[in-house]
């Protein structure tokens, strides 16, 4: 009896794999097309706007191409496509959200967006969707006992006396650099809604000073991106301007040594060759004496 | 010793400037062969870039440069050795001086041009002019090799002026042709050796070879700092100034010997070119080089005794890649030489000779040794699998341009002996009694 | 701050690494490919982005006003590329402890200025100090010397270094007389001994902050890629390293990126002893090294699975002798 069942449960399985494989192998044969992948982003920026991001890529040997001039649909909340927009040569589709646009919330009070590539001849469709709650986050830059302080709070907007802070989102504190950001603070917001960062008193800043200092909330799940930033002269200000002399070894004009070095030694020699060649002429100048 | 009278002499070296006899002919032929086939070469180059000589990414300087180094040494040499025998006025000089003048001139004029091989983009050569940058050793170089040519064509020019009077007034004499009269005439620039005019060119002729000297001396040393300021194991050497005029003026002398036993033999100038004049320059040679030996040795010495390490793997790599040519460069060029001279016996006008070439050879190859090992040992290790990359060795290109070099140095000569006496008829006949003062060989034994 | 790595997403991070090798180089020519049949691309000039207002209209706006402009190359031309990016002084520091030889700077390199394969600007060496020293991969550009050599003997000008520290080529100036590579101590620099057969793009202009295309009988070397850093891109090198062994920056501003990891200069210098090779030459190079402690990889990853003709270049490395001795 034992044995029966197990040959059943074991028939059973061949049977479906039998099924599924070939099913696969058809579904990709018939199809012959990549899968590209499809990435959709939310970043709440400074002045309240909304950038959506949707970033359509092909990851072919170990290297991925952007995909170029391909529409992507989106879908803001709503199943009808609320923009197509074509990916540019980064192989990105950008739609900005001005501040003050309500969309439609779910019933967990976020929004739903979609991001959809069609698909053509070459690729397959691909879809990313996330859904995000407002959050509003807040700068403010104070001298406390002395010590530049940065000080974050985030909350869901609302009624004032209904604004719930973002207690225990993770948040990072980044100054603004040439290449990429330097973070200079990370933590969780606390039960109010705050965060504060101690900024370094030995960071250069530009000329003046000035430093652009940026707080993030990052990947978060409920909230997605979320960025805030204010320039201000908190760096030390940075000795700019050509260091050492514009007369060395290396640069356009010699050190003054060399200069008055080389005219000296250049007409000692020279002058004495001008002073041989008008002997010379002297000679010429005799012959035609005694000729006359 | 008879006195010699302009006439006299003029007319016993007529023949040098008569036609040219089959002898002339054949060799001067050969050489142009010589010269024709480095110019073939010269066309593989400009045609198919410089990838058909051996130089590579780390020994970017080869053969071009050594010659380059060799030949302005010859030349400094000349115009050193001349401007000190006029100075000195040592009798014995006469005979040779014109000789020496002469090997000035030529390899200054071979010697730049084998930089234009190792230059990448020659048709930017103006660029020296146009953006020079005066803390460049090049440039320093520029500037004096051009106060260099300058400067020995101007003292040249003066020791011949007196010869080309003389032959401006015994045209007739000497049944010269009419271009060379003309050529005389022109060149004499109406010189009738008047008072007046004798002590003007006395005097400049004093004043120039003062000059010549130091230029000398400057010139070779700027040459020298080209390879002296880097910071390469080898080159970063303090002595590298005086080194390089020693050995350039040991060449030179070399050169000068080779020269006149060419000369003696080919003109018949047994009267004039005698044992004591061999012997004479052969001692100059011994004293130039045991300096230059003891350069040398205190060069090496240094940097094997020292444990820095890039001297340490510079001087292993002389020993075992280039061991042989090392012992001949540095041992036998010193000491075959100066046995040669020391030893009565020995010391006969071949042998003498025979010691010049053997040292010419060997100056050669120092220089080489100076160029190609320095760079073969670079700081950052050489880490390629090309073997052309890793070792120089010199195609057949660099080879024929050198061979090249070394015909026109010849064909300059025989072409300029035909122009003008190979020895200084002027000088000859200055004091009344022709007299070796100086008999060295009789304060040797 | 060493410790300290931005939390970036390893799907961001892996995009901004393949992007960097992939997209300048094979956009161009993937593009037409993956192209929809549907639209043309939209290329720099009057970039426009649309914009969902509030009144649910969808207008479009330039794309530079909110800051998504893509970055343009400028044209730099011989006279300018003197004069260096304001007020920068670039530094890069190179990690001993990640490298594994992996070679794709030296590739990226080649790619970005049109090198031919035998032209390294960027060579990774296998350097062992001493016989019983422990052997490490070596990556060096050129070092941009404060003191350099280079320029300080160049007889036309053709090198020199500007005031952001870079030490520049011009290659319509140079003369090819080889000397800059004999006043190098670190044989950074390679010379073009035979027509590299590489065509300009038409209608381009030369500049030395690019140098492409590569002209017979001049000298050529690393340059930090000036074109990427006028857009705010990393060099080629720091963006194609696998293991973000290569940190780039401005040593005004204090801090220096791998394009991962962010950190301030000073602290990664004093925290992880950072150095500069043979600095008793005296020639102040701009490029540091991190010391090969504590290493992400034994010497043998970067070793063991090279093609042979590049296995052989290190083949006088003690190391390497005694390995193959034992097998």
């Amino acid at each position: 009896m034992k044995q029966s069942l197990k040959t059943v449960i074991f028939s059973r399985i061949v049977v479906i794999l039998l099924v599924f494989i070939p099913a696969l192998a058809i579904a990709q044969e018939s199809t012959g097309k990549e899968d590209p992948t499809l990435e959709f982003t939310c970043l709440k920026k400074n002045d309240g706007s909304k950038l959506l991001t949707a970033t359509l890529t092909i990851f072919r040997n170990r290297v991925t191409y952007p995909i170029v001039g391909s529409h992507i649909a989106f879908f803001l909340g709503t199943d009808t496509v609320s923009a197509v927009i074509t990916t540019n040569p980064d192989g990105k589709a950008y739609l900005l959200l001005q501040l003050g646009l309500v969309l439609p919330l779910n019933k967990e009070g976020k929004t739903e967006c979609m991001a959809r590539f069609g698909g053509n001849d070459s690729l397959n469709t691909a879809e990313s969707s996330f859904a995000v709650m407002d959050a509003v986050l807040k700068m403010s830059l104070n001298l406390i006992d002395s010590v530049k302080t940065v000080a974050v709070w985030a909350f869901q907007p609302g009624n004032k006396q209904d604004s719930i802070p973002l207690a225990g989102e993770p948040v990072n504190i980044y100054v603004s650099r040439m290449f990429s950001l330097l973070k200079i603070g990370e933590g969780s917001f606390d039960d109010q809604g705050r965060f504060t960062a101690e900024f370094p008193a030995d960071l250069p800043g530009e000329a003046d000073g000035t430093v652009q200092i940026i707080a993030r909330i990052e990947d978060n799940e409920k909230y997605g991106n979320v960025e805030v930033s204010q320039s201000y002269p908190w760096g030390v200000p940075s000795m700019h301007g050509p260091t050492g002399s514009h007369r060395a070894l290396w640069t356009e004009i010699a050190p003054m040594w060399m200069v008055i070095t080389l005219t000296i030694l250049l007409s000692g020699v020279w002058g004495h060759y001008i002073y041989v060649i008008i002997q010379l002429i002297l000679i010429k100048r005799e012959s035609k004496k005694l000729k006359l | 010793m008879s006195s010699y009278t302009t006439e006299g002499l003029l007319t016993e070296f007529a023949p040098q400037l008569a036609r040219p006899s089959k002898n002339w002919i054949t060799w001067f032929v050969f050489f142009l062969l010589l010269f024709v086939f480095g110019m073939y070469g010269l066309y593989t180059q400009l045609t198919k870039g410089h990838i058909v000589t051996g130089m590579r990414d780390n020994v970017v300087w080869g053969i071009y440069i050594v010659n380059f180094i060799f030949f302005m040494g010859v030349s400094y040499a000349g115009a050193l050795l001349s401007g000190v025998l006029h100075l000195f006025k040592t009798s014995w000089r006469k005979p040779i001086i014109r000789m020496t003048e002469l090997i000035t001139m030529v390899s200054l004029i071979i010697g730049p041009v084998f930089i234009l091989f190792c230059i990448g983009r020659f048709e930017r050569l103006p660029y020296l002019i146009i953006f020079p940058r005066i803390q460049s050793p090049i440039v320093w170089d520029v500037i004096a090799i051009s106060t260099d040519l300058v400067g020995c064509f101007i003292f040249i020019y003066l020791s011949f002026l007196e010869d080309m009077a003389h032959l401006r007034d015994n045209a007739e004499a000497l049944n010269l042709s009419p271009w060379r009269r003309k050529l005389y005439k022109y060149l004499a620039i109406g010189y009738t050796a008047t008072p007046i005019q004798k002590k003007l060119l006395y005097f400049s002729r004093n004043v120039m070879a003062a000059m010549i000297i130091a230029i000398a001396i400057i010139v070779y040393s700027v040459l020298a700092w080209i390879f002296g300021v880097t910071l390469q194991p080898g080159w970063h050497s303090t002595i590298f100034g005086p080194y390089f005029v020693i050995a350039a003026v040991y060449s030179g002398t070399g050169v000068l010997l080779v020269l006149m036993w060419v000369f003696r033999r080919i003109y018949h100038l047994e009267n004039y070119i005698k044992k004591q004049h061999f012997v004479n320059v052969g001692v100059l040679l011994f004293i130039i080089g045991a300096f230059y030996g003891y350069f040398t040795f205190s060069d090496y010495l240094t940097k094997w005794y020292g444990s820095a390490r890039m001297d340490k793997l510079l001087i292993d790599k002389l020993f075992r890649n280039y061991y042989w040519l090392f012992i001949f460069s540095n041992y036998v060029g010193v000491l075959l030489p100066m046995i040669i001279i020391a030893f009565r016996r020995l010391r006969t006008i071949n042998n003498i000779s025979f010691g010049a070439l053997i040292t010419i050879l060997a100056l050669w190859v120092n220089r080489y040794l100076i160029v190609v090992p320095t760079l073969e040992t670079p700081y950052l290790p050489i880490q390629d699998t090309r073997l052309d990359w890793v070792r120089y060795s010199g195609t057949w290109v660099e080879w024929s341009l050198t061979f090249a070099g070394i015909a026109v140095f010849c064909l300059l000569f025989m072409i300029i002996s035909k122009l003008v006496p190979i020895i200084a008829v002027s000088e000859m006949v200055e004091s009344d009694e022709y007299v070796v003062e100086d008999d060295v060989e009789s304060l040797l034994s | 701050m060493a410790e300290n790595k931005e939390n970036e997403s390893s799907r961001r991070n892996f995009l901004r690494v393949g992007l960097g090798v992939g997209a300048a180089a094979v956009a161009g020519a993937m593009s037409t490919k993956l192209l929809a049949k549907d639209d043309k691309p939209e290329t720099g000039k009057g970039e426009k982005v649309k914009v969902l207002t509030t009144d649910g209209k969808l207008i479009e706006i330039d794309a530079e006003q909110v800051g998504l402009a893509r970055k343009k190359d400028i044209y730099i031309s011989r006279d300018e590329a003197r004069q260096g990016i304001p007020n920068r002084k670039f530094v890069m520091v190179i990690d001993l402890a990640k490298c594994k030889n992996a070679r794709k700077c030296v590739e990226a390199c080649q790619e970005g200025h049109k090198l031919p394969k035998e032209h390294e600007w960027m060579k990774v060496y296998m350097m062992q100090d001493s016989d019983d020293a422990a052997p490490y991969w070596f990556p060096k550009p050129c070092f941009h010397c404060d003191n350099p050599l280079c320029a300080s003997v160049c007889p036309v000008g053709a090198t020199y270094k500007r005031s952001d520290g870079i030490v520049l080529v011009d290659t319509e100036r140079c003369i090819g007389c080889k000397f800059c590579m004999t006043g190098c101590p670190y044989s950074a620099r390679v010379f073009h001994w035979k027509d590299p057969e590489v065509k300009a793009e038409p209608g381009s202009k030369y500049s030395p902050e690019l140098n492409v295309p590569p002209r017979e009988g001049t000298v050529s070397k690393c340059i930090f890629c000036p074109d990427k850093l006028r857009k705010g891109e990393l060099p080629r090198c720091a963006e194609a390293c696998p293991m973000g062994v290569i940190y780039f920056g401005d040593l005004i501003e204090d801090v220096v990126t791998n394009g991962v990891e962010t950190v301030r200069f000073s602290d990664l210098i004093r925290d992880r002893a950072g150095y500069r090779h043979l600095e008793s030459l005296g020639t102040q190079p701009s490029v540091y090294y991190l010391p090969p402690v504590a290493r992400l990889f034994p010497v043998d990853r970067g070793y063991d699975g090279l093609k042979p003709n590049i296995k052989e270049r290190f083949k006088d490395v003690p190391y390497v002798i005694s390995k193959e001795k034992k097998q």
